[in-house]
């Protein structure tokens, strides 16, 4: 019989470095993503007496690091900032639907980084979990929504940004 | 991690001390007045039915304490995230059904205060002495409704508001 204390350890030992990379994409500086994580934690210990293992301890971890990222991040949501420290090939996910090689060049990355910071704070959590791999399914029931309706979400937001790059790039052109 | 594990613990053991403080203070009033209502030799019947009215409103104070401790413990950070939002707009919205039951309970103290000293009404000293009761009494509730609201306006609106914004957003076609 393990106590409640040991669970707590064990999923955050499990599951640290997802923590710390979620919160990094909410919080512009370290001491404010130090702050977020722990207050990730403090809601992972509220809610272990809760947790029925009906759904994945990922898929768990994940929706109490959105959702307290976006109550983080809803207090001061005009100052909120993406950062993105994902390489240029992942970061070439967003954009590119089939996954395919797409590489952003380096003069790009700004560029992306602004137009990621334009989104809308529910956007950039969904980006948020792009970034981390997730298939649509797995984001559809963090966010709770239908996986074609996540379909159509991302779509737009890549939509959005690929739109955006390319008026960037026709500029750079001239 | 330890010295926050640590830090939990103490907050958890905190909380529910006082939840147990104040659910003790009210359970161990509320016989103490249904007994001082029922078996006090001198109280005439109005008198009584002024004590039970004493204790529906220490009641109704009880049971709304509890709802309120349910609706804190039950905040799951763990919910899909739409669900999450609307727990938080129902949390933070204004109008809730505790806001008139609480009024009531108020409203029934103080009414069965008055019902106990309402045998000695025709007396000139007592009479001024419970028009001064309600004189503080409504004003000061009054005072409270406002300061509420302006707390309300302040600091939960603002959290109602936003969370309404994003699961707008997230429920947009």
């Amino acid at each position: 019989m393990t106590t409640k204390e040991e669970r707590f350890n064990k999923i955050v030992a499990d599951n640290e470095k997802r923590i710390r990379r979620i919160c990094r994409y909410y919080a512009p500086f370290e001491q404010d993503s130090d702050d977020m994580c722990q207050e990730v934690l403090v809601n992972i210990w509220k809610s272990l007496d809760n947790f029925r293992g009906d759904a994945a301890i990922s898929t768990w971890i994940y929706r109490i690091a959105v959702n307290t990222s976006l109550s983080f991040a809803g207090r001061s949501v005009k100052q909120a900032r993406f950062r993105v420290d994902a390489d240029l090939q992942q970061l070439g996910k967003l954009i590119d639907d089939d996954k395919s090689d797409y590489e952003l060049r380096e003069w790009q990355l700004d560029a992306m980084q602004t137009q990621i910071n334009q989104l809308s704070i529910i956007d950039k959590a969904l980006i948020s979990l792009v970034l981390e791999d997730l298939p649509g399914k797995e984001i559809a029931s963090i966010i709770g929504l239908t996986e074609p309706n996540v379909r159509v979400k991302l779509h737009r937001i890549k939509e959005t940004l690929r739109q955006s790059l390319q008026q960037q790039l026709n500029q750079q052109d001239l | 991690m330890n010295q926050l594990i640590q830090k939990l613990q103490k907050e958890d053991r905190r909380m529910t001390r006082l939840i147990r403080g104040v659910k003790i203070m009210y359970l161990i009033l509320i016989p103490i007045y249904t007994l001082l209502s029922l078996f006090t030799p001198d109280f005439t019947l109005v008198q009584r039915g002024g004590g039970i009215l004493v204790v529906l409103g220490f009641i109704a104070f009880t049971v709304l304490f509890q709802r309120r401790i349910n609706e804190f413990n039950s905040v799951d950070y763990a919910l899909p995230t739409t669900q999450m939002l609307s727990q938080t707009m129902k949390r933070y919205k204004f109008w809730k059904p505790e806001l008139p039951c609480a009024l009531l309970a108020a409203l029934l103290i103080d009414a069965g205060l008055c019902l106990i000293h309402v045998e000695n009404f025709t007396d000139p000293q007592i009479r001024a002495k419970l028009l001064d009761i309600q004189g503080t009494m409504l004003p000061a509730l009054l005072i409270g409704i406002v300061i509420g609201t302006a707390w309300w306006y302040l600091k939960h609106k603002p959290l109602h508001d936003q969370a309404q914004t994003m699961l707008n957003e997230l429920m947009q076609e």
